[in-house]
């Protein structure tokens, strides 16, 4: 079956109606959760991400990369916490929601949140279940983006990948010598 | 407490359509004010940490999507709209387009679009982009293309003393690509024009056919500032513009329907020798056929990750053979068959749905052209000598052979077989044409039955252009301005960055 993003949030709420008197007596714990990890989240140095979404993305990318960030995979969190950081949009929260269900997806699957998951199941979860652009999977599997950034965006990464910055580029003696001799185009 | 401006003309928006407007509104004289949602970053500003800047300078930061969410709709959010995050191809409106609009009853003259194509160029400085720039992935993209018997082209841009760095799409840190916040929107504030960066237009008041003036707000310290004009000009982009006249139940029912888009994804090659395609201009070369678009998009690793299909393991081994990957976005022009809509959402919980979505599903008919051009792009990698090609599939499949690539249009069904399928080119949502029935707005930019409001961006166009809209958008609200203005626009602009440098190395000739 294949909804819009929102259908499927949609659906988990009209879902959410008949269990009520389970969930509504529990929302005050819910909301009291949220903050606590909001909080721990600010502890940590985690402007944007509460502390379990900093958790699931940095397991994600140990599942998803052979090779850690220098400082450890948190950088990539750290990286993912700039970037939602800095975004100003009334879509915000969905990229929360995503990566609450990210963090929570293996439930489905009777099996501990990600960031618990040892990591070979880590790894087999994401593999087979994640592995998607359809259906209501493709929710948290939109989440691989934001690890895709955060992961790459270190800069020990992407020497690695054989990237060189602008900088590097401009000390080699070649183009030192073709930048010297370069000047404005202009047209007519 | 609300501020009150009174102005004579209000400009929203300052991308591609609402710069130029705001540039010859202050030229004539009138007491104009650019009112952008986006922040107003200036070179300095401008980074090359990618993360960072697609969340400033990219509407929603980057994850704008249709409502299927299988669909990105990349646009720029900060002064100078979607021309900051441009690779700078300047494309001119084809003449069977130009002939088409006007059967529809969107009248753009051959000889009065050909002087505001001329107009436009001289201020972006546009020319053919020098082979010093080239990325050294071009020549063997350039030789595949050879021996498939298709004559690959080079691109006009519009840029000044550029180092080619390859960072064009997350805006120009040297100030060298000549985009509308280097050149329309200072020419304007030189010429006493205002400019309300970070304040959206919420609402468009609006009486008997009138506009009364513009309520908007104040995204730092929110509060509230009420526009009033003599004329009001929206500039706000495909999406932007249809969703206020919807805010504003304008035109409801027109408005945001018959929205076209350039969809498109990347085709990756992997080659034996490295290419370091990000040692350069990122888009150099293209081939054009009347079915699809393909055009060179090297990017730095983030973008690249970004857009490089694959699942986990395989996608983190592709990744490590990153000097070795050639890339080549494919782009199909559709049917105004899109609409940008306010959902439900909208109106039962304005709080997290403040937002237009837009609704649109690739036709079969598209889907195939976009694998064809699929087909072509990685024909040519591997007759380039690449060993392998990713096209943008949602299973990662590979292909190391031309005959597989034959099979390619058969697993293409529906958008979401694509990874990375997406359009940084909407268009239409506010057609313009001669019959109020059908369109939102006339042939003079005015919008049916309004008396002072106008538009004069890509949402006027009634189909997609087929090819890089910015200098499209541009001529076309440079025309938008004379009607706006009611007043002949000058033959020539003799001013702006492109000018200066003309005249200091004129100074230095001589």
């Amino acid at each position: 079956m294949t909804l819009p993003l929102n259908g499927y949030l949609a659906l988990a709420l009209i879902a959410a109606v008949p269990l009520a008197p389970l969930w509504l007596p529990l929302l005050p714990l819910v909301i009291w959760w949220w903050r606590r990890e909001t909080r721990i989240g600010r502890e940590l140095g985690y402007a944007a991400l509460p502390r379990f979404a900093a958790e699931a993305i940095a397991a994600h990318a140990e599942a998803a990369f052979g090779v850690a960030p220098e400082g450890g995979w948190t950088v990539v969190a750290r990286n993912v916490d700039r970037y939602l950081n800095a975004v100003d949009s009334p879509r915000h929260w969905r990229t929360f929601g995503v990566l609450t269900i990210l963090a929570f997806a293996p439930w489905l699957r009777l099996q501990p949140r990600l960031a618990a998951l040892p990591l070979p199941r880590r790894r087999r979860f994401l593999e087979r279940h994640l592995r998607t652009t359809r259906g209501f999977l493709l929710v948290p599997s939109l989440a691989r983006q934001l690890v895709r950034m955060g992961y790459y965006h270190d800069r020990g990464i992407a020497a690695a990948l054989g990237f060189r910055t602008v900088n590097q580029r401009r000390q080699e003696p070649a183009r030192a010598a073709a930048s010297a001799a370069s000047g404005a185009k202009v047209a007519g | 407490m609300t501020e009150e401006l009174d102005v004579d003309v209000a400009v929203v928006g300052s991308g591609a359509g609402g710069s130029v407007v705001a540039y010859h509104a202050a030229r004539s004289g009138a007491r104009t004010l650019l009112l952008e949602r986006g922040p107003h970053l200036h070179p300095r500003d401008i980074s090359h940490d990618e993360p960072e800047m697609i969340a400033r300078i990219y509407k929603d930061g980057g994850a704008q999507t249709n409502n299927a969410a299988d669909m990105f709709v990349l646009q720029g959010s900060c002064v100078g709209g979607s021309t900051v995050l441009t690779n700078g191809v300047c494309l001119r409106i084809p003449e069977p387009v130009r002939r088409s609009f006007a059967a529809h009853g969107f009248e753009l003259p051959a000889d009065e679009l050909a002087r505001s194509h001329e107009r436009v160029e001289s201020v972006l400085n546009v020319h053919p982009l020098a082979p010093s720039l080239h990325n050294p992935a071009v020549e063997p993209l350039a030789e595949g293309f050879r021996r498939m018997g298709h004559k690959p082209g080079g691109f006009r841009k519009n840029f000044l003393d550029c180092i080619g760095c390859g960072y064009c799409n997350v805006g120009c840190r040297y100030g060298q690509k000549l985009d509308a916040a280097q050149t329309w929107v200072p020419m304007a504030l030189d010429r006493g024009a205002g400019l309300r960066p970070d304040t959206a237009v919420e609402r468009i008041d609006h009486h008997r056919g009138r506009v009364l003036g513009l309520l908007c707000r104040d995204l730092v310290t929110g509060a509230t500032l009420r526009v009033r004009a003599d004329r009001y000009v929206l500039g706000a982009g495909a999406i932007g513009t249809p969703e206020l006249l919807l805010r504003s139940r304008i035109k409801t029912d027109l408005a945001g329907r018959f929205t076209s888009f350039h969809v498109g994804a990347i085709v990756f090659g992997d080659f034996p020798q490295p290419l370091d395609g990000f040692d350069g201009d990122q888009m150099c070369l293209h081939v054009f056929t009347d079915r699809f678009l393909i055009e060179q998009c090297q990017n730095p690793p983030v973008s690249t990750a970004l857009t490089l299909p694959g699942w986990y393991g395989d996608h983190a081994q592709r990744m490590q053979r990153y000097r070795h990957l050639a890339a080549l976005g494919v782009l199909v022009p559709t049917a105004p068959t899109g609409r940008v809509f306010l959902g439900l959402g909208h109106r039962i919980a304005r709080r997290f749905f403040d937002h237009a979505d837009v609704r649109f599903a690739a036709s079969r008919d598209e889907l195939t052209r976009l694998a064809e051009g699929m087909q072509l792009a990685g024909k040519a990698m591997l007759a380039a000598g690449a060993t392998v090609v990713h096209p943008p599939l949602a299973t990662g499949r590979s292909f190391a052979s031309a005959r597989d690539l034959d099979a390619l249009p058969a697993l293409v069904r529906r958008q979401s077989d694509f990874v990375g399928f997406g359009s940084s080119h909407p268009q239409g949502g506010a057609r313009a044409g001669a019959d109020p029935r059908h369109n939102v707005v006339g042939p003079d930019f005015r919008v049916h039955g309004m008396d002072n409001l106008f538009v004069a961006d890509a949402s006027v166009f009634p189909h997609a252009l087929g090819v890089n809209p910015m200098l499209g958008i541009m001529a076309v609200a440079d025309r938008a301005a004379r009607f706006v203005l009611d007043a002949e626009l000058p033959d020539s602009i003799d001013e702006g960055p492109a000018h200066r440098a003309r005249q200091r190395l004129a100074g230095a000739a001589t």
